[in-house]
């Protein structure tokens, strides 16, 4: 499991109990209001009037994303934005995963990017290094930004435009920092594509979501039990997305899942889902433990499209379970019996992966409870 | 064509490549992703860029749904990766025909000719027929992508030095066939076929044949596998570990040696004693490979890290068919 020990307060030690981990993610609610607070109530506005300036001035070619794990999960939510942004914009946006982007990506000269770099701690060998390589490359310290928990970083006196992540403690890796992560990057694309990035109709949006997660929190052992029930003894499972942003929840769900359960599962877009996975559902050991979720994020997606798509994974398995953010699709499928459908409310499409996230953990965690792998 | 269509970049200074295609043809493109953007393997190789150049890759589903093209400028050209053709290919095309896209930026690389009229530049890759789906036409798909790459790129397409490379490799690919039962047996007796879950393990260039393999792994082997980069591997799922962990690392370049031999003896020796096939072509690195009993090594000869995955692939192709003998998935 994945374990913190440096984050959360000293009287705390791995491992924890299950109501211990369970608190924790409660409160993840309250750390995105908090973050969100900071953000909405002016204390950032000039900055983000100072970023959008400079996105504007320098003539940046290409914004780079450049995470680890969970921090590159979620910088998915930005690809989908720039993807999906009807504006012209003149550069193009990459998310990298941090030790590829040190591998690969670093300029031998000033390229006249952005890079944002994102790291809860700030404070890790390849950000350092990446770093230090971009002001030896005379990178215009104004076009390096950083999104950290961390404000106080040593790499602080370097990265002037930092956008704090206001997490307290977190008991696992990668849950509170992933949702807030998520938000954070949703404003700062907002402000490199041209969007306001606070308005009232965005924190109005936005409070309608928090109220959406709070019923949920309320009464999340219903759902989870039915999640979990339907997972049952499974050996393998998928978790598939069918939008981009949508994939950051899938790839993370998949990690937890591995983390917590110890059993494998695979995050994986619905494209290459059906070029390769699909086909493993025909084999004849055990195909019965193979499950499956589907997170559909957006309100996008054509409802025949999805139909066709469950039931093409239908005729090769038992049971499918559906978390959806899309009201369409939702009416379709709940007419199936063999479909577990779990729907939510996204208003702001691109953070439904904190909500499939926040479905999915407890999921997670009551079954690692179930097996035992939790302290009693 | 490929001169041709060099002349047209640098005409109308085409300054983005964006690729789009479906699985294999959506991981073999990562080689034009790495070619052009990535800095440091191109300074290795001597690429001269002589002005900012870069490529986007994505799914077709992904372009169709959600990319609206409006943001990329006339300095884009759009090139659709497939071996047959498909609806969502179509549709792709149509969506820029829609936004009033130059037809002429619109490139297909594709085994069917009947395709050509949808675009302006066709490169055929001559795969022929395929009883495993992206068998022939990866590593054709692979080379018809590196070539257009150089010509994008403003460089000679085709040097005496590549075409050397290139038949070379090809004759290394086949001295490999000709013995491939020996080869594939000693390395698959190393595997065994205790254990459910193969992880492919990989950075740069050669993530496209992490990709293909974990496909063809699940899709042919009918046995569960995951691609997955260095970075996230070390990041993540390595509390899976224990004696029954089985890995194919693929490395192809010099890149962060120490990272490759930390994560062998994470997964050989510290988390358990599993069992690591290292596909490189690295002498060192091999050398650092065989001084541990639970490491396989096959080097290959291909020092290209842009033709790489090719031989990659020719090697897990015969390993997979040896697999699903003894696991009785095929007779």
């Amino acid at each position: 499991m994945n374990r913190n020990p440096s984050s959360f307060p000293s009287s705390f030690q791995w491992p924890f109990t299950f109501e211990q981990i369970r608190d924790d993610f409660f409160d993840e609610i309250d750390c995105l209001t908090s973050c969100a607070d900071h953000y909405f109530n002016g204390e950032f506005e000039s900055k983000f009037e100072k970023l959008r300036q400079i996105v504007v001035e320098r003539s940046i070619s290409k914004v780079f994303f450049i995470g680890n794990t969970y921090s590159y999960f979620a910088s998915q939510i930005s690809r989908q934005m720039f993807m999906e942004t009807a504006r012209k914009i003149p550069f193009s946006l990459y998310c990298v995963e941090l030790s590829e982007f040190f591998d690969y990506m670093l300029p031998s000269e000033s390229e006249g990017a952005l890079y944002i770099f994102i790291s809860k701690s700030g404070k890790s060998r390849f950000l350092k290094s990446c770093v230090d390589h971009l002001r030896l490359t005379k990178v215009d310290p104004d076009l390096i930004w950083l999104i950290t928990n961390n404000e106080n970083t040593y790499l602080s006196p370097t990265i002037q435009n930092i956008f704090q992540l206001f997490i307290p403690h977190e008991f696992v890796l990668g849950s509170k920092s992933f949702i807030n992560t998520i938000f954070v990057v949703y404003l700062t694309t907002r402000v490199i594509i041209g969007e306001k990035p606070q308005s009232t109709t965005l924190q109005a949006r936005f409070s309608r979501f928090i109220g959406d997660l709070t019923e949920y929190k309320q009464n999340w052992i219903s759902t989870t039990d039915q999640i979990v029930q339907f997972l049952s003894d499974f050996d393998n499972l998928y978790i598939i997305a069918r939008d981009p942003a949508s994939m950051a929840a899938a790839l993370l769900g998949a990690l937890h899942a591995k983390s917590f359960t110890r059993l494998l599962t695979e995050g994986i877009y619905i494209s290459h889902f059906f070029h390769g996975p699909f086909q493993i559902l025909e084999r004849k050991i055990h195909p019965q433990n193979i499950r499956i979720i589907l997170l559909i994020g957006d309100h996008t997606t054509n409802e025949s499209t999805i139909y066709r798509l469950v039931n093409l994974i239908l005729q090769r398995t038992r049971e499918i379970l559906v978390l959806s953010n899309n009201p369409g699709v939702s009416q379709i499928l709940r007419k199936n019996e063999r479909i577990i459908l779990v729907d939510f409310n996204a208003e702001i499409q691109l953070l439904a992966p904190i909500f499939e996230f926040f479905i999915l953990q407890f999921v997670f965690l009551k079954i690692a409870e179930k097996k035992e792998l939790l302290k009693k | 064509m490929l001169q041709r269509f060099r002349n047209y970049c640098e005409s109308v200074n085409i300054s983005r490549l964006i690729l789009i295609g479906h699985s294999y043809n959506y991981f073999a493109s990562l080689i034009p992703y790495y070619y052009i953007n990535s800095s440091i393997d191109a300074s290795v190789l001597q690429v001269k860029q002589v002005k900012p150049r870069e490529c986007l890759i994505f799914e077709p589903d992904e372009f169709i749904t959600y990319c609206h093209p409006y943001k990329f400028d006339e300095n884009s050209l759009f090139i659709f990766v497939t071996r047959t053709g498909s609806i969502q290919i179509n549709k792709g095309i149509e969506k820029l025909r829609k936004y009033d896209v130059d037809i002429r930026k619109i490139a297909l690389v594709s085994n069917n000719d009947n395709l050509k009229p949808l675009a302006h530049f066709f490169f055929p890759i001559f795969c022929g027929d395929e009883i495993v789906i992206g068998s022939n036409s990866f590593p054709a798909d692979i080379l018809v992508l590196y070539f257009i790459t150089r010509a994008f790129m403003n460089q000679e397409i085709i040097s005496k030095t590549i075409e050397d490379e290139i038949r070379q490799m090809i004759f290394e690919i086949k001295f490999y066939q000709q013995d491939w039962e020996f080869h594939v047996s000693s390395l698959n007796d190393f595997l065994g076929v205790d254990y459910d879950f193969l992880y492919f393990i990989s950075k740069g260039t050669s993530l496209s044949t992490a990709y293909q393999g974990a496909l063809n792994c699940k899709a042919y082997l009918r046995l569960f596998g995951e691609g997955i980069s260095f970075g996230l591997f070390l990041h993540g799922p390595f509390q899976i570990i224990d004696n029954s962990f089985r890995c194919i690392l693929l490395v192809s370049d010099e890149t962060s040696i120490e990272d490759t031999v930390n994560l062998i003896n994470l997964a050989s020796k510290k988390l358990g004693s599993g069992r690591i096939i290292l596909i490189n072509n690295n002498r060192s690195l091999s050398s650092l490979g065989r001084a541990n009993k639970n490491v396989w090594v096959f080097e290959h000869t291909t020092q290209n890290p842009f033709l790489a995955p090719i031989f990659e692939m020719v090697v897990l192709n015969y390993l997979f068919l040896d697999q699903a003998l003894r696991r009785g998935v095929i007779q």
